[in-house]
């Protein structure tokens, strides 16, 4: 049977400001070496597309841009409790988001649940307009990767 | 002494957007807008750009349909160019396409729509939403779901794995499939196929359901023309010309999508950033609507027997062209099925063998073109230069040519609701359901996680007396 691993799913519009932040974490992680048993994947805005990648992995890493109210460019990890499937936000902007895709995911497919889901958020300010990523957020986008690079190697390192 | 009440945002909906409500004198909906307030210049970007990128750059601006605009922007370039794309190419590409309208009506009825059918417009909206369909009726939910699925394979089978199709170029597509490839698709279209049939008779018998429930749906109708695209009559979502119907179902004209700016009208409000669209007809600008109910009311019919019959059943119980809103949703259902069927027959089309891309050779010219994106017809219009570089872009999504409908319809829904006052949750209810039947994309897929409350503020004389917000 093979080794659980680790899936990163970066969401996000790279043409729409700080949206772009997920896509441009996504190509920082390209440029980085593979590690074994990470799956990267780029998902849009992140609905239920996100059901069809999940494959009992011991950890899904989501990163995203959020409004929290920091600063630009703060960086947060998250990790997603049992609670906070329970009750998605009933007004997320969107069609169906990622915790609304991953309530789903856990009522009706709990076999390709992953373990345990940690959210890489990155604080944004604009997401009004066409346009480049706040310098903040821009500049975040590279260290947020790391992030992300930490918690994989984290996992592999207690397998 | 007139009032303004602010609905904001709705919910369940692609973007941001608030409701202002004009009320007279006497305490009475006068009129209702939907106010787009962001700003999206993704035209403003095209411009200085390579023609060829189109397809792949609008893909990006949504998130939710990425490959109507992917196709819409090759047939655009292609028209520009004069390419002559091949059998194949087309064929292939609408197979593409059959896998994203799978995809997408079926997320739209199951996922936006379901919890409206499921358990009724005024009930717990902790509860009218997606978790609560799967855990009060997991067998849909998973065949839903296997459906969604199965559309967006088939998508990304064509275009390439992914968010957005990478395949569809101008010229055609870049890649011929292999025989294992679409011996692949034909075995997910057939389930798909299989799946709606299962669906449908629970998704028909929920709508009956909540009309009866909810008596005054029914009342909320549009006596609007009717625009959307036909093939020899028959409703078609890949290409074909542009076919308005008044109210009473009458042809008023068809045209190529090129011809488009002698028959459809801009316009612009003071107060919203969408600009709404009207059809020119005998020297009037006429209101109109596209999407589901559209198309299958200006259609002869369907082109594939199950959708067919569909349609003449559909026919039989609510007449020859339907107004009432809320019947979109049954509509939409009767695509879903014939984006099955069609996907099938494609699937299996030995024509849809062989080369599948032309040369494209850029001289300067214009190119339009449109498809019948799920929530209505998308247009794209790109003047190029010699160089092969956009010099001018215009779009119109399909929420523009239902904007005036939907503002027309806000202020019916006002009316038969009525204004309570500050604690007034069924009219919130009640204008996020109109608003939603019309599956507006307000601002193509800006996304960031963080709770985003309805808010209402009650404004006189242009200043706000008070707010009423929702905040989970």
């Amino acid at each position: 049977m093979p080794v659980p691993g680790v899936l990163v799913v970066c969401v996000g519009n790279d043409l729409v400001a700080d949206d772009g932040v997920g896509p441009a974490v996504y190509e920082h992680l390209r440029r980085r070496p593979q590690q074994d048993g990470v799956r990267l994947s780029l998902l849009g805005v992140g609905g239920l597309e996100l059901l069809d990648e999940l494959e009992g992995d011991a950890l899904l890493i989501v990163v995203d841009a959020v409004l929290g109210g920091a600063r630009p460019g703060t960086i947060s990890v998250r990790r997603v409790q049992d609670d906070d499937l329970c009750r998605p936000p009933p007004t997320d902007a969107h069609a169906i988001g990622v915790l609304e895709a991953l309530a789903v995911g856990r009522a009706l497919f709990p076999g390709v649940m992953p373990r345990e889901i940690v959210l890489v958020g990155v604080e944004g300010q604009r997401f009004g307009e066409v346009g480049p990523m706040t310098g903040a957020v821009a500049a975040a986008a590279e260290r947020a990767a790391g992030v992300v690079a930490d918690l994989c190697a984290e996992v592999r390192g207690r397998r | 002494m007139s009032q303004t009440i602010i609905v904001d945002p709705v919910t369940r909906i692609e973007g941001h957007a608030k409701v202002l409500l004009d009320l007279d004198d006497g305490g009475k909906v006068k009129s209702a807008g939907l106010v787009v307030n962001e700003l999206r210049g993704f035209e403003r970007i095209l411009v200085g750009m390579q023609a060829a990128t189109m397809p792949a750059v609008t893909a990006r601006i949504c998130g939710v349909c990425p490959s109507a605009h992917a196709i819409a922007a090759a047939k655009a370039i292609d028209a520009a160019t004069h390419a002559e794309v091949p059998v194949a190419g087309h064929l292939l590409r609408e197979l593409l396409y059959m896998g994203h309208v799978i995809h997408s009506h079926a997320v739209h009825l199951f996922a936006l729509a379901g919890p409206d059918l499921l358990f009724g417009v005024d009930s717990d909206p902790a509860k009218r939403n997606i978790v609560g369909i799967v855990e009060a009726h997991p067998v849909i939910a998973k065949k839903a779901l296997r459906l969604r699925s199965l559309g967006q394979k088939i998508n990304e089978t064509l275009g390439g794995r992914g968010v957005h199709p990478v395949t569809v170029v101008a010229g055609g597509l870049s890649f011929v499939p292999t025989p294992e490839r679409m011996a692949s698709v034909t075995e997910m279209a057939t389930e798909a196929l299989a799946l709606v049939q299962e669906l449908a008779p629970p998704i028909i018998q929920a709508l009956l359901a909540l009309l009866e429930k909810s008596p005054q749906l029914a009342g909320i109708k549009q006596e609007t023309a009717y625009l959307g695209t036909v093939r020899n009559g028959k409703l078609n979502l890949y290409d074909g010309t542009l076919r308005l119907v008044g109210a009473d179902g009458k042809i008023l004209k068809e045209f190529a999508a090129a011809a488009y700016a002698e028959h459809l009208v801009e316009h612009t409000y003071d107060w919203s950033y969408m600009k709404p669209v009207f059809a020119k007809v005998d020297g009037k600008e006429v209101v109109y609507r596209v999407g589901p109910l559209a198309r299958v009311n200006l259609a002869d019919g369907m082109e594939t027997p199950l959708a067919d019959a569909a349609l003449t059943a559909f026919r039989a119980q609510w007449g020859r062209v339907v107004h009432v809103t809320a019947l979109q949703e049954h509509a939409r259902l009767i695509e879903l099925l014939y984006a099955c069927e069609k996907a099938v027959l494609l699937a299996k089309d030995p024509a849809a063998r062989g080369n599948t891309l032309a040369p494209v050779t850029f001289t300067a010219g214009r190119g339009v073109a449109h498809v019948e994106a799920p929530r209505g017809t998308l247009l794209h219009d790109y003047q190029v230069d010699a160089a092969g570089v956009v010099r001018s872009a215009n779009l119109i999504v399909a929420t523009q040519h239902n904007y005036a409908a939907i503002n027309r319809s806000l202020t019916q829904s006002a009316e038969a609701l009525g204004v309570k006052g500050p604690a007034d949750g069924n009219l919130l209810n009640g204008l996020e359901y109109t608003i939603r039947t019309y599956d507006p994309c307000l601002s193509c897929a800006t996304h960031a996680v963080g709770r985003m409350p309805m808010q209402v503020s009650v404004r006189k004389d242009g200043v706000v007396l008070y707010d009423v917000r929702r905040d989970s």
